[in-house]
């Protein structure tokens, strides 16, 4: 039968003790801080994703794109040969017999313009950004609807917007 | 003075209870925060596609209201150059529509099936639906995004 030696020097940690342990809590430190930062980018991508510079311009883009091009006149557009810009006509007034305004989306550097102009004088009323970082930009007809597919990017995290609307003035 | 380790008659030191309450709080936590991850990137992913999924149904719907909701309506064609859009089978219109086609549309890393029919619901008026669908992960569910114009002829 054998018996434990009960220890002969003072109480406390022996060096293996220590190291074991310490080692034990380095490895569990580095496992639990790499959770965390992997959960903490996760969340700011999702952040960047949901409210970031690029999500939101490209819910601007969407709306003022819609309701732009569902003012405007059907068979009145005129889109560039490359897809850069694209205008449409729309009525100032309902009292106005004729379209009598002209709006124009068009690319300038990284912005994305939308240029209100009197169609008689082409005199500026107002030069709207809608949106930054663009990365590409097409615009289409079809028929009596107009779509735009755009790219938004600021470089932590990207955009992609296809939408259309019809022109809903005759 | 009484120390610990005299108490417990062994060596001073921490006990097999205290040091699996420490691992299990440390496992909770590490398990906790790997699915804090896993939950947040899954609810982008699927936020982003659902986005997706209408501007594609918006897209198509606006369209084809543009073009008055005409049976010559051919995505394929129209957004070849903006879309991969290219013509599939299996697509099938509710009860009382007729099928005018489904579509396989990438955009970015998924492929929404768009299939579009339309019904003529009075003299001179044309109800156009899309409905885009697309799968929720790698299983058989999908999810569907249904999108109805009116149009005059």
């Amino acid at each position: 039968m054998t018996t434990r030696r009960p220890p002969t020097g003072p109480p406390g940690f022996t060096l293996t003790d220590t190291a074991v342990s310490l080692m034990v809590g380095a490895v569990l430190i580095l496992i639990v801080s790499s959770f965390l930062v992997d959960g903490q980018r996760s969340f700011t991508q999702a952040y960047g994703g949901v409210f970031g510079s690029p999500a939101q311009e490209a819910l601007a883009a969407r709306a003022v794109f819609r309701r732009t091009i569902r003012q405007a006149c059907a068979g009145m557009a005129a889109v560039a040969a490359d897809g850069r810009w694209i205008e449409v006509r729309y009525y100032s007034s309902p009292g106005v017999s004729a379209p009598d305004r002209a709006a124009r989306f068009e690319v300038s550097g990284q912005d994305l313009h939308l240029r209100r102009s009197v169609l008689e004088t082409g005199q500026t009323l107002s030069l709207e950004t809608v949106c930054r970082n663009v990365v590409s930009v097409q615009f289409h007809l079809t028929g009596g609807s107009a779509q735009m597919f755009l790219t938004l990017d600021d470089g932590s995290s990207s955009q992609t917007v296809n939408t259309a609307a019809a022109m809903r003035s005759p | 003075m009484r120390t610990r380790g005299d108490r417990h008659g062994g060596r001073p030191g921490t006990s097999l209870v205290e040091v699996t309450l420490g691992l299990s709080v440390i496992l909770i936590t590490a398990l906790g925060s790997a699915y804090y991850r896993y939950a947040t990137a899954l609810g982008v992913q699927i936020a982003q596609a659902h986005v997706t999924g209408a501007d594609v149904a918006v897209t198509l719907v606006e369209a084809w209201q543009g073009m008055s909701g005409s049976e010559s309506f051919a995505p394929d064609q129209e957004f070849a150059s903006y879309l991969t859009v290219a013509p599939a089978t299996g697509g099938s219109a509710p009860s009382g529509y007729t099928l005018l086609g489904a579509y396989d549309i990438v955009v970015g890393p998924r492929t929404y099936r768009a299939t579009l029919c339309w019904k003529d619901v009075a003299s001179g008026l044309r109800e156009i639906g899309v409905a885009v669908s697309w799968p929720l992960g790698h299983g058989e569910q999908l999810k569907t995004y249904p999108l109805t114009a009116y149009v005059r002829r």
